[in-house]
Parts: structure tokens; C-alpha cells; sequence
């Protein structure tokens, strides 16, 4: 059935929206930053994986850990070495904001002349698949959903278990109580960074095994992801999770009953009438409490 | 009560379950100085946001001149004729000490059409507001520093700037919401002054909220103690100052009782 | 020779893009990165209206001022009224989906073939030929955006803007409706960006999607920011520099495709520096925090 292979796309780039999204908005809960470089740092975190994969020859299972370490690392040296003087200087988000887009610009091109525009393909020929009632699901889907359900419920852990992942929350909660409270918010920051990063890396090597690899692919998929930061409630970490899986399909009912090009027109519709109509999103408000 | 200009009418607002304004009633009389006292958390600047529109009225009206404002949006009501500083002086960093005052003027040249075309009433009336503004600054020793960034001033400086802001969009009631904070003496000697000129010489009506009973009990034509979201007593300094349950409010139950 | 007349004119439209975006950063605190779509629009209201109803040049200066306009309205008054960072990503979106739509509403747009054979400017009978004669009519539009300009700000609605700018609530106290204000300013902000539109149709005889997407916006906030926001002199400064320099570059010998992406690289790196050690640009009298 048509409908099923939709359904199944959906929910296996949810799951890579949503990857994307909760790395976007714990950075975003916590340090309140606009953090858009997000997504030359997943682009970065598919660069390290071609590279190692099919330059270094490492083949794509040893890869992956590097690419990981690759985004994480992409992610802390933005933080390090533009956020962190941006605000040593008394520059404050908004600054950081267009330093931001100015790393995005930069890193881009960077890939393009390092890699040029071309897509970089890290495997031919058709995936493994099960076949269930007409629609394929690929070995690639299973794994999407499987990183995603092994990440999640141990980001949950740590962020209430770990002495780490409650100062974390409290710093979303209440950050000039938490610096008081002698937490050092530098290394918080830092390591929110490289949480966040580490999750784009993950993302980056699902996606780069399905599509490849490109200098702009980061863009659009933070984009989504950053709505659906918004559609699931800022400040609710498993909200953003709902609205990763909610705009995919979207975006596949689009696929199916417009047309591709149609894609970006459905997320953007999608944070119109949120904003004007429920710019809290689905969980935020009260419920929220600006929770990591 | 007729002369009225400003209402209270049973006014209320609660944040879910917590009342921070309880039923609260006053009738204010144009070109006089009221003052809001009380300790802090009383709801004395939520007043102040009620009347002007900040926040919304859970229950009760406010009426301007007769006419209810509970529900318009805060630039109208303010455009009717009600200015209100806030605690903190919030000026415009980054503006010159004289823009401040221009910006408060209600002008032609705000129109961009006007600004472009720049008709000759345009150009005398900006004019003039300048002129109205360095006078302005003339008469609280600010005419010097006139086109000095805001930022540079002292605290005190920026505390009455912030007033004549106010002031150049000539309301006929000024909220002033503890402007003795932060000022040393002299400067509160000025402070009272000015309000007082305010109320005498440009017949406004000014409602006070204040910590400073000094400056209370001088200038005050009628004073109301807030206490807990209601007004636990209202009346002219000097009925009220000695008042066991204003003593009560500021130092406590204890010494209400000491007094006989 | 020509190729150096033909950069004077693109910075001239680049100092327009620049001065009407600071008009909404450096006065009124209105972190627009949607500009790209005003331009876009105002680029495309003008190849449509010439290419395909064939109208003179008064309307098409109409049009495309007027489209934009229109579209600042519609998506202004309710963005505007969101707080910083959710009206960030509104118009980001803006900029996404403007530049999706010209590429994917083929019927109309041309689709990413883009439209073709932009006439020259016609006007009372005189025709705009030669790469010279369109300095020469750039110049005079970009001098009179830049006069329009420092009426504006050197009026009361300049000060209103910028007091927007520095305190919201405080400048609505004072009995301003400053969401119509933000709204108006966003409005002739994104005017002025269609006139840049419609200049760099007639400039390029060609346009196509690609021109008018996030590299464009990103290009604009650089030139604001090297230099200088709230400041004419920085609105010419910074295209000038942002121009001139990679020109230098290829001048000692930097060939081909890498070009493009050294500028990008040059752009970001550039926003990323000033940011961090000189926020107000060469000659900003604003500083974003």
C-alpha cells in the first residue's frame, strides 16, 4: 500500500528531525542561544564521515565513531572559540545570533571548496530491506529508529540521574540562580555543546548513507527540526520529539498529495500558524516549566 | 465621586490562584498628589500596570476622565493623557539626553510621510518641540548635557530624564513609581520640587508609589496604605501617619503596639 | 573598463539592500532576516511586468515597490508581534519559502530556468544602453534611497524608531503605537528592497531563484555589520569593502568556481570577526547586544 511507504519515510526522517531537533533544543533551553551553526555542524559530522569512510578507507562501521567525535568537536570549537568570546566581550544573543549565520556562511563554504558542491555518495546499489505488504523497509529505517530509540531514553537518564544532567536543568530553569549556586555555566555550556553536536553527528551518518553528502544539506534539515522545536513547545525536550515525527509525516502527505517541492512550503506553513496561533506549541505554557 | 479624573472601581487581579490586587477602590482628584504606600509585594506596582494597561483587570474598572480604559491597549490609554515611569529609570542608552525628551512629544514629523515631504509646520513644530525640550532640561540642570548619550549620566540624572520623557507627552496624570530610589538627598529635595511644581503650577494630577515616608508625608495630598493587595487605610498624612496599622505595615506589629 | 562599471552598479544596489535593512536592525531593532524575499519579489514583479505585460518603466517602479510592500503587511503585522527569536526564524522561513516558491511555481515564475530577456529601462523615449548609462541611473536612485533615508531618521520618526529600539514597553508609555510603527518601518524597508530588485533585474537582463535566497541576506547583514549599523557612511562602506575585496583577490590571481565559495567563506568570516571584537563596524553609531 502507497500510503504505508509514506507512512514509513515519515517516521524514519522523523526520527532523524528528531535527533536533530532535542540536540537544537537543549542547546537552545539552556543557553537560550540561537544556535542556527547547528547545521553546518551536522554538515561537518557528514564531511568527517566520507572522509573517513571512503578517503581514509575506514569503511563505513569504523567511520562512524569518528564522525561522531568529528561534529562533537566541530560543535565545542564554535562554542569555544566565537560564542565564548562573543559573550566574554558583553556581547549578548543577538550577537551571537549573527555569528551564527556568519558560520554558517564560512563553513560552507569551506566544504565546497574542500569537497566541492557535488554530492558525495558513500554506498551504491539498493539497501537491505524487508518487504511488508507492498512497502519496503530498509535496513536504514531500522536503524534511524533504533538509534533513536536507545539515544532518547538515555538522554532522559542523564539529564535526571547525573549530577551533570541536573545542573543542566537547572541552568534551563533558572540560570542566574544556578551561577550563584557555583555551577561553572562555561563547562555547562560546553558540554551541552558537544551533547547537541554529538546527536547532529549521529543524524548526519543516517542521512549520508541514504542521500550522501553535500556542502548546503544542513539547512533545511535544522530548519524542520527547529520547528519542530517550536510545534512541540520550547522548553519541553520530549515535545520536540512529537513535533519531529508530526512535520515528517506532514511532509510526506505533501510528497504524496502535491508535490517534493512542496517540502519546505509545509514546514514553513506549519511555523506560521503556530506562531500566530500557538506560538507555545502543543506542550508548551504552563505544562512546560521549562523543563531541559 | 465627580472631579474624579482617575477611578479605581473594585479593581482585582489574581495570578491563578494568588490575588496580588484585591478589590481595590480609589477615586483620585486631578491636580492632586497621591501617594501608594506600603511594604513590599503590597501589589503597588501592579496597580500601576493595571492602570496603564500592562496587565489585565481579572475583575473591577479603571475610568479615565469618566470613561473606562480597562481593556484598551496601553499605548491609547496613554495617549489619553497618562504617563508613568517605572523603577528603574529605563532610558534609552544609545539616544542623545535631548532626543529623549523630543521622542516624548507627540509630533507631526512622526508621520513618515511628514518626515519626507517636510512641509513648513512640520519644521517649525519640531523646532519648537526642541526648544520646549532644552528648557525642559533647563529646569532639572540637565541643559549642558544636552547632547551627551543618555548612558553617561549619572543614575540620578537618568532618574529625572526618564521623568521629563514623561512629561513632554504633557499627560494630565503621572504615575511615578518610586522615583527616590537611588537618589541622595539633594536629589530627592529636587525630586519633591518638581513634583510638586508638576501638581501646583501644571495643574497634573500625580499618583506616587513610594518607600520614602519623608518624601510622602511632604508632598501628599491624600495617601493609601496597600497592604496584601487591599487598601488597608486611606487618608491625609496627617491623619494617618501616626496610625497604628501604618506603623504596623512598615515596622511591624510590635511596635504598633508600643505606640499609645 | 565595462566590467568595472558594471561592479559600481552592483554596489550601488547592494548599498540600498544594506541601507533599507539597517533602517530595521540599527533603528528599530527588528532582526529581519527576510530581506532576501522583498528583493526577490521586487525582482520578479519587474521581470514579470516586463516581460510578460510588457508595461512601461513607471509601472514597473510601482510594482515592484508596491509587492513588497504588500508582502510586509501580510507578514509583518502578525510576526512582528512575536518576541526576538521565534520572529528570527519567521522570517528566515520567509526567505526559505520565497526562494522555494519562485523555483517550484513554474507556471509563473519560470521555475530555477529563471526569466529571460529583461528589456532596458525605457524612460520618456530615452533608453538606458550602455553599462554607463546605468551607473549613471543608479547612482541617482541609490542617492535618492539614501536621501529618503536620513529624512526619516533625522525626523521624529526617526526617534520614535530608535527609542522602539531601546525600550518597548517603555516607548509604548509614552503613548506610541509601536506595533504600527515596526510595521510601517518594515514595510518602506522592504519597498526600498524591491527597488534593489528591480534594479539588479534590469543590471543582470536575467534572474533566476538563486540570486534571492539566504546567501543574499547573509551577504547583506556582513556589509551592515563591517560597516556599521545606524550610519549612512557604514551602509556605503560596507558593500564597497564586502565588494572590493574579493575583487582584489582576483586581481592577484584567485581563478575559477572557487571564487564563489572563498567569498562566502570571506563573508562569514568576516561577520563572525566583527561580531566578536568590533560589533559597531567601521562606522556603526549602533551597537547590537
Amino acid at each position: 500500500m502507497i500510503l504505508g511507504q509514506y507512512l514509513i519515510n515519515g517516521i524514519a526522517s522523523g526520527a532523524i528531525y528528531a535527533l536533530l531537533a532535542v540536540g537544537f533544543a537543549m542547546i537552545y533551553n539552556t543557553t537560550k542561544m540561537l544556535h542556527i551553526a547547528h547545521a553546518v555542524v551536522y554538515t561537518g559530522g557528514a564531511y568527517v564521515y566520507y572522509t573517513c569512510a571512503i578517503l581514509l578507507g575506514m569503511g563505513l562501521w569504523f567511520a562512524m565513531p569518528f564522525a561522531i567525535a568529528g561534529a562533537t568537536l566541530l560543535g565545542l570549537s564554535i562554542e569555544v572559540g566565537i560564542y565564548r568570546p562573543i559573550r566574554r566581550l558583553g556581547g549578548g544573543t543577538n550577537s551571537i545570533l549573527i555569528a551564527s549565520l556568519g558560520t554558517i556562511s564560512l563553513l560552507q563554504g569551506v566544504y565546497a571548496v574542500l569537497f566541492t558542491t557535488d554530492t558525495r555518495t558513500l554506498r551504491q546499489g539498493p539497501l537491505p530491506a524487508f518487504i511488508v505488504g507492498g512497502d519496503s523497509i530498509t535496513s536504514l529505517h531500522v536503524a534511524v529508529l533504533a538509534v533513536v530509540a536507545v539515544t532518547f531514553p538515555l538522554l532522559q537518564l542523564f539529564l535526571r540521574r547525573s549530577r551533570i544532567g541536573i545542573a543542566i536543568r537547572a541552568l534551563a530553569d533558572n540560570p542566574a540562580l544556578a551561577e550563584v549556586h557555583g555551577m561553572d555555566t562555561r563547562r555547562l555550556y560546553a558540554i551541552i555543546m558537544m551533547i547537541g553536536s554529538a546527536l547532529a553527528g549521529a543524524a548526519a551518518i543516517l542521512v549520508s548513507l541514504d542521500l550522501g553528502v553535500k556542502p548546503d544539506m544542513g539547512f533545511d534539515a535544522v530548519f524542520t527540526s527547529v520547528v519542530a522545536v517550536v510545534v512541540g513547545g520550547v522548553g519541553y525536550l520530549p515535545g520536540a520529539l512529537l513535533g519531529a515525527f508530526m512535520l515528517a509525516l506532514l511532509q510526506q502527505l505533501a510528497v504524496w498529495q502535491l508535490n517534493s517541492a512542496w517540502q519546505n512550503g509545509v514546514v514553513f506553513g506549519t511555523l506560521v500558524i503556530f506562531l500566530i496561533l500557538r506560538p507555545q506549541g502543543v506542550f508548551g505554557g504552563r505544562m512546560a516549566s521549562r523543563r531541559a | 465621586m465627580a472631579g474624579a479624573i482617575l477611578e479605581l472601581r473594585d479593581v482585582s487581579r489574581h495570578f491563578g490562584g494568588l490575588k496580588a490586587v484585591n478589590g481595590v477602590s480609589l477615586s483620585i482628584e486631578e491636580g492632586t498628589i497621591t501617594s501608594l504606600v506600603g511594604p513590599n509585594g503590597a501589589g503597588k506596582t501592579t496597580v500601576f500596570n493595571l492602570i496603564t494597561g500592562i496587565l489585565p483587570l481579572s475583575s473591577g474598572d479603571i475610568r479615565f476622565d469618566g470613561r473606562s480604559i480597562a481593556g484598551l491597549p496601553p499605548y491609547a490609554i496613554a495617549r489619553r493623557g497618562l504617563g508613568r515611569t517605572f523603577q528603574d529609570p529605563r532610558i534609552f542608552y544609545e539616544m542623545s539626553v535631548i532626543d529623549h525628551v523630543v521622542a516624548g512629544f507627540s509630533l507631526r514629523g512622526e508621520n513618515p510621510l511628514a518626515a519626507i515631504l517636510r512641509g513648513p509646520r512640520m519644521r517649525h513644530e519640531t523646532r519648537a518641540a526642541r526648544d520646549s525640550a532644552l528648557r525642559m532640561l533647563d529646569e532639572v540642570g540637565l541643559r549642558r548635557r544636552a547632547h551627551e548619550k543618555a548612558q553617561d549620566l549619572s543614575f540620578g540624572e537618568q532618574r529625572f530624564l526618564s521623568i521629563l520623557r514623561t512629561l513632554a507627552g504633557d499627560p494630565r496624570i503621572v504615575l511615578l513609581d518610586e522615583p527616590t530610589v537611588g537618589l541622595d538627598r539633594d536629589s530627592v529635595h529636587d525630586l519633591t520640587r518638581l513634583v510638586q511644581r508638576m501638581a501646583r503650577e501644571q495643574k497634573k494630577t500625580v499618583l506616587l508609589v513610594e518607600h520614602n515616608l519623608d518624601v510622602i508625608f511632604d508632598v501628599s495630598d491624600q495617601v493609601h496604605l496597600l497592604v496584601g493587595g487591599s487598601i488597608a487605610l486611606s487618608g491625609e498624612p496627617s491623619e494617618i501617619k501616626r496610625h497604628p496599622r501604618m506603623i504596623e505595615a512598615y515596622l511591624g506589629a510590635r511596635y504598633a503596639a508600643l505606640r499609645p | 573598463m565595462d566590467y568595472f562599471v558594471n561592479l559600481l552598479s552592483q554596489v550601488c544596489i547592494y548599498v540600498i539592500q544594506v541601507a533599507t535593512l539597517d533602517l530595521l536592525v540599527g533603528y528599530t531593532g527588528i532582526f529581519s532576516f527576510g530581506h532576501a524575499a522583498f528583493i526577490g519579489i521586487g525582482a520578479y514583479t519587474t521581470a514579470l511586468l516586463l516581460t510578460k505585460l510588457h508595461l512601461g518603466f513607471g509601472a514597473v517602479l510601482l510594482g515592484s515597490m508596491l509587492a513588497p510592500m504588500a508582502l510586509a503587511f501580510a507578514v509583518g503585522l502578525p510576526t512582528l508581534r512575536l518576541s526576538g527569536d521565534y520572529f528570527v526564524l519567521g522570517t528566515i522561513g520567509l526567505t526559505n519559502v520565497t526562494a522555494s516558491i519562485l523555483t517550484n511555481w513554474v507556471a509563473v515564475t519560470n521555475g530555477p530556468f529563471g526569466i529571460y530577456g529583461i528589456p532596458d529601462i525605457s524612460l520618456f523615449g530615452w533608453k538606458v544602453v550602455t553599462p554607463g548609462q546605468f551607473l549613471a541611473v543608479t547612482i541617482v536612485v541609490t542617492a535618492v534611497v539614501l536621501l529618503v533615508k536620513h529624512l526619516l531618521i533625522s525626523a521624529p520618526f526617526g526617534l520614535t524608531l530608535q527609542a522602539i529600539r531601546e525600550d518597548e514597553t517603555v516607548t509604548v508609555m509614552m503613548g506610541k503605537n509601536v506595533a504600527r510603527m515596526r510595521a510601517i518601518a518594515f514595510a518602506i524597508a522592504g519597498a526600498g528592497a524591491g527597488l534593489s530588485g528591480l534594479l539588479t533585474a534590469y543590471n543582470l537582463r536575467f534572474i533566476d531563484p538563486t540570486l534571492f535566497d539566504l546567501q543574499l541576506v547573509i551577504f547583506a547583514w556582513a556589509a551592515l555589520f563591517v560597516g556599521g549599523c545606524a550610519s549612512i557612511v557604514g551602509n556605503i562602506l560596507g558593500p564597497l569593502i564586502l565588494v572590493g575585496f574579493p575583487e582584489a583577490l582576483r586581481f592577484i590571481g584567485l581563478q575559477g568556481g572557487a571564487v564563489a565559495h572563498v567569498r562566502e567563506i570571506l563573508y562569514g568570516g568576516l561577520l563572525i570577526v566583527m561580531t566578536i571584537f568590533r560589533p559597531q563596524g567601521i562606522a556603526g553609531n549602533y551597537r547590537i547586544r
